[in-house]
């Protein structure tokens, strides 16, 4: 009987499995280390003269004896000066600055997705998947991308310039489907980190293509109809003057 | 043979039980001969009352397994005499006593098997066991202040 | 109080419920699981205490009381413990005699409360509690067996093994898994997970620890263990989620001289033991409880064999020496016991070969030969793996020949061995944990015995600890001043013109400890003069407090002090004929004369053989009985665990044997005759298992017109992984010393 049990249960199991399930993976990042050239603990790395000051300004803000709290934003900071992405000698650079031993900073960096540990192109777009954005139509966004671009996810294209990835949710429901461009191409001074949010298949390719060109396309809602995260074509409540909340009585608290 | 091991277990359990037993011999001279209660009557191999054993409680596993075999108390009959079957040339112990100690006898307390080796007549020691040390630790010290910086990083 | 008696109380309910024969048909492995409510409700409160039988702790545990004052008293199932504030509910539990089940948490590592394995119910509070990360409250009342702590284990344990391969069949750790064992005891007997299982890269940890990642349970106990014991942060957790993985990144070998630890304190086959892999099943195996012998520390380990074999060693606790932990010479050197042995006596012949004789034949040649020289010119020498009992009979021996040039290796040959403070661990391997300053003289622990080492790493994490350290440029695993490099910093320190001076007379409890290595050394005598100043002017030996430790390298030499085995002149060996090695691989065999007559006694074709006229075999560590005095002054027992190879024999027995063929017969035939020998000369070493301090301590300082001689220190281990006969014998160890050890 038990068996009976077990094996229908195995077969509606099966069933959902057998439906075309959607290209995406889970986690692509290598949770360890491979040597390659242009990514090994042997390659010299170092902080630029600027962001040495701004990596001692960071470090300013904690304790002497807590130097380690400064791992991600000095991460971040080596992120953005190497061209958006990080290798291991910059992790260990890293460690050396804040004391600790490498594997410290090698965890912090393999925990949080936005440090990327693989080349990324110079503009990094990441496609938010979370489920507001998906429901609107953030997988197409991607497909269409992708194939613009003509690469796989986390895959840089032939030029250098592009890589798409995903991130989960950037607080940018109200506008969904929305992404982000990571901007590397000007180091960690002219670094930029802009949503585009509102967007639809075909406006992110021109977005792309704006970007090939080097023009740096507006920012914000793509909707024309939209002022910021208003509702399309104006507002619908809270047309008059909002009415002040009655007074409480602040003695009885 | 049976009746004799059970006569020796119920005297070695009675509580009147002694180990010295007065033996006058004919010229009237009281003589104090220590007996090995089972051994006589149990008809164990006379070369089997006279071994030397160590008496100890096994160590819990290094790994922390469960806990529901320690504070046994074992006895080791330090033996590693080998046979070898001449005809197939299997390896087994040469000593019928090696297994009993490894894996037939557990005693639940030390006195328990002190008692069944003096009763055996055994010549045994004591090894002392060896019990953890339960310190105080907190989650906390993991997030505990490292104090003040040192002021000469500053 | 097992698991298994645990489980038992918690399956009661369910058995009584089928015993009133309910019809129920339930898919779900455990019907009141259902709805399990807070045990307030479902059930009475459980008998009043005295119903209860008394529990005792754990393990037979103790409890360190910081301060009596701060007790407080929870009641775990009913039943009240008093326990000191602060501890956590699992050790309160365990302090009831309730063995909570966990994956990550570890009596000896910091609390990670990651698994949630340890969940119970505490009265009042609305979800279970990770009990290893709790603090207990006075009067707090927590339950162990309730459905809620029951359901809560079911369901960590289904979450455990949605990613576990079910490949016990396969696995190493299979029969001692805590994995293995907790799922009988708490899991389910079914899971709901359906999906693919995680699979994850195995990691390249070294020769010592074979890596099967996908078994991994993410408790980080190995970790923990790299980053607080082991002292080598290699070790991380990368990745999050579903991912996470434990691995080093970049590819790095564990060089921890402590790593085959994370074999033991993994709870699953992820780590395991790579010369041991795919051997023997743990419940094949016969355990022998005794000690090592590979370093002076005398680790507590078990001896697992099969049959003839010795197949692995693993460590036992022992809080004063070893805590729960062994090095890896220790654990890994058991392959040396098979290789290079000894199997038969050996004369060697004119033509410089070997040719195997009867013990007859080679006793009556070493007794001809030992009388044909004069009595001065006949010398003995203990090797450093030898036990008291043959050290005592090899002592009587000569001096029963007429000769009094007796030593262990290792003492040096002016060594006095009058003043036990001056050559024992007088503050104790446990007592180590009290100072909070550490001078190092000539000494590297982390090589000479990892294990101390081990225990002044934990001081100075816990206690602040400065350390200083006198000699060459070693790699210390925990924060110290490196202060110089020989006897000038000696000097300086001695004369308080070091700045190091002031810290050590601001410590409360100074520690210092002296390498054995400096024994050798023609100037020992000023040193020691010298560290008797500074120990003076540093308050480090007083009544309460004794801080001046020599930390020796070699089993045999506290007991060869003990039993006063030192050479009568300085240059014995040099003008000696008749030369009884045994087990002596390290002295200096060039200076031996050429005429004269070597016999080796021993168990392995190492060094020394190279050299004997005879050879008499003997048996190793793990093939008798013998008694050894550690660094501390702790005497022990090895027990036999396998029997010896070939024709070999105890050492005191083969030298009993010689005394008779030679016309000196030894007044003793039975190992109890021996020792109460001993026990004449050194009753200390009769004390087993307990440690006999010095009774007069180091106040007297030795009188030396020695000058110091300025070389700097050496290093008395150059190689951690290969010390002694059975370690240079072993495979292992030279696959260890090949890739571990720094170029």
């Amino acid at each position: 009987m038990l068996g009976r049990l077990a094996s229908t249960r195995l077969q509606e199991i099966r069933r959902i499995f057998t439906q075309p399930s959607s290209v995406r993976s889970l986690s692509t990042a290598l949770n360890y280390h491979i040597d390659s050239p242009e990514n090994n603990p042997e390659l010299p790395w170092e902080f630029s003269d600027v962001n040495k000051e701004k990596a001692k300004e960071i470090l300013s803000h904690y304790p002497s004896n807590y130097k380690q709290s400064a791992v991600i934003p000095l991460l971040d900071l080596a992120q953005q000066q190497h061209g958006g992405w990080l290798p291991v000698s910059a992790m260990n650079a890293v460690a050396k600055v804040i004391e600790v031993a490498p594997i410290r900073v090698y965890e912090v960096a393999t925990f949080y997705s936005m440090f990327n540990r693989t080349k990324v192109g110079k503009y990094h777009l990441l496609v938010c998947g979370t489920t507001p954005c998906m429901i609107r139509g953030s997988r197409d966004i991607e497909s269409a991308l992708l194939k613009h671009l003509g690469v796989k996810r986390n895959e840089v294209t032939k030029d250098g310039l592009f890589s798409v990835g995903e991130m989960e949710c950037m607080g940018c429901c109200v506008n969904a489907p929305m992404i982000t461009v990571a901007d590397y191409s000007n180091g960690s001074e002219g670094y930029t980190y802009n949503y585009y949010e509102d967007v639809t298949p075909e406006r992110v390719v021109e977005i792309v293509e704006k970007l090939r060109k080097g023009e740096k396309p507006p920012a914000g809602t793509q909707n024309p109809k939209r002022i910021k995260g208003g509702p399309e074509g104006g507002n619908t409540t809270l047309l008059s003057e909002p009415k002040p909340p009655p007074c409480r009585d602040l003695d009885a608290c | 043979m049976a009746s004799s091991l059970r006569h020796g277990f119920t005297k070695a359990r009675s509580p009147i039980l002694s180990r010295t037993r007065w033996l006058s011999s004919e010229s009237q001279a009281l003589v104090e001969t220590r007996i090995p209660d089972v051994g006589i009557i149990s008809g164990i191999p006379e070369q089997h009352l006279k071994r030397r054993v160590v008496i100890y409680s096994p160590a819990r596993t290094a790994s922390q397994q469960g806990s529901g075999k320690v504070g046994k108390w074992k006895i080791n009959f330090l033996s590693t005499q080998k046979w070898e079957n001449p005809l197939m040339g299997w390896t087994s112990t040469g000593d019928p006593y090696a297994n009993v100690g490894e894996a037939a006898l557990t005693f639940e307390s030390e006195e328990a098997a002190r008692e069944f080796a003096e009763k055996h007549g055994w010549d045994y020691t004591v090894r002392k066991r060896h019990t953890p040390l339960l310190r105080v630790k907190s989650y906390a010290d993991n997030f505990k202040w490292k104090g003040l910086p040192k002021s000469e990083e500053e | 109080m097992g698991l298994g008696s645990l489980a038992s109380r918690a399956l009661r309910p369910r058995a009584a419920r089928l015993l009133l024969g309910s019809q129920r048909t339930m898919v779900t492995s455990t019907p009141e699981l259902k709805n399990p409510e807070p045990s307030t409700a479902a059930q009475p409160e459980p008998p009043a205490a005295a119903d209860l039988p008394p529990r005792t702790p754990v393990g037979g545990a103790r409890i360190h009381f910081a301060n009596p004052d701060d007790a407080i008293e929870v009641f775990v199932d009913g039943y009240p413990v008093k326990i000191p504030k602060g501890m956590s509910v699992l050790q309160a539990c365990e302090v009831a005699g309730v063995d909570i089940p966990r994956f990550c948490y570890h009596s000896r590592l910091s609390i990670a409360g990651n698994c949630r394995m340890c969940l119970v119910e505490v009265e009042k509070s609305p979800k279970p509690v990770a009990s290893c990360a709790m603090p207990a409250m006075p009067g707090m009342k927590i339950k162990t067996d309730t459905p809620i702590a029951k359901k809560a284990r079911e369901g960590v344990m289904e979450f455990l093994l949605m990613n576990h391969p079910l490949d016990c069949p396969i696995c190493d750790q299979g029969g001692e898994c805590d994995l293995q064992d907790q799922s009988m005891a708490f899991g389910s007997d079914r899971g709901r997970f359906t999906e693919m299982k995680r699979s994850v890269v195995d990691k390249n940890l070294g020769p010592l620890v074979k890596t099967v990642m996908t078994r991994c349970i993410q408790c980080t106990r190995c970790v923990r263990f790299a980053t607080e014991v082991a002292g080598v942060q290699d070790l991380g957790m990368l990745g999050r989620g579903s991912g996470e993985e434990i691995g080093t990144y970049v590819e790095k070998l564990m060089t921890s001289e402590l790593s085959g630890n994370v074999i033991d304190i993994c709870p699953v086959g992820a780590l395991t033991s790579k010369p041991f892999a795919f051997k023997a099943r743990n419940w094949e195996l016969k355990g022998t409880e005794t000690i090592d012998v590979t370093d002076a520390v005398g680790s507590n380990i078990r001896i697992d064999s099969r049959g003839p074999e010795v197949m692995r060693i693993v460590p036992r606790l022992n809080e004063d020496i070893n805590e729960e932990w062994i090095s890896d010479k220790t654990r890994f050197c058991y392959d040396g016991l098979k290789r290079q042995r000894l199997n038969d006596p050996m004369i060697r012949g004119a033509d410089g070969r070997f040719k195997p004789v009867s013990w007859r034949d080679a006793l009556a040649v070493v007794a001809e030969m030992a009388h044909k020289v004069k009595p001065e010119e006949i010398v003995g020498v203990a090797g450093q793996l030898s036990d008291a009992e043959s050290m005592m009979a090899l002592k009587d021996f000569l001096n029963k020949m007429g000769s009094n040039n007796v030593w262990c290796e290792g003492n040096g040959s002016n060594r006095d061995a009058d003043l036990r403070s001056g050559y024992i661990m007088n503050s104790s391997i446990a007592g180590l944990e009290k100072a909070d300053a550490f001078l190092l003289v000539g000494t590297q622990p982390r090589v000479e015995a990892a294990i101390v080492n081990a225990r002044i790493r934990k001081t100075v994490l816990s206690n602040q600890a400065k350390v200083g350290y006198v000699g060459p440029e070693a790699d210390l695993n925990y924060e110290h001043q490196h202060l110089g490099t020989g006897p000038d910093t000696l000097l300086e320190l001695a004369e308080r013109r070091h700045p190091f001076s002031s810290v050590l007379l601001n410590a409360k409890n100074p520690a210092i400890i002296v390498g054995a290595g400096l024994f050798e050394r023609k100037d020992k005598d000023a040193i020691f003069s010298a560290l008797a100043t500074i120990a003076k002017y540093a308050d480090a030996v007083r009544p309460d407090w004794n801080g001046f430790n020599v930390l020796l390298l070699k089993a045999a030499q506290a007991a060869a002090l003990d039993l006063g085995l030192v050479p009568e002149s300085e240059n014995s060996i040099e003008s000696a004929k008749f030369v009884y090695l045994m087990g002596a691989d390290d002295v200096n065999l060039d200076k031996i004369p050429s005429d004269a007559f070597v016999v080796y006694q021993g168990h392995h074709g190492d060094r020394g053989v190279y050299r004997a006229n005879v050879i008499l075999p003997a048996a190793a560590f793990s093939e008798k009985e013998g008694t050894y005095v550690n660094t501390e002054g702790c005497s022990q027992q090895t027990l036999p665990a396998v029997p010896t190879v070939g024709d070999a024999r105890d050492d005191w027995k083969i030298l009993r044997a010689l005394s008779e063929v030679a016309g000196v017969k030894l007044p003793y035939d039975t190992v109890g005759t021996l020792r109460s020998r001993i026990k004449t000369v050194a009753p200390n070493i009769l004390n087993i298992d307990e440690r006999e301090p010095a009774t007069f301590s180091f106040s007297i300082k030795p009188e030396t017109t020695q000058k110091m001689d300025l070389t700097p220190f050496g290093t008395a281990v150059d190689n951690f992984y290969m010390t002694d006969s059975i370690t240079r014998a072993s495979k292992i160890m030279a696959q260890c010393s090949a890739l571990l050890l720094k170029k």
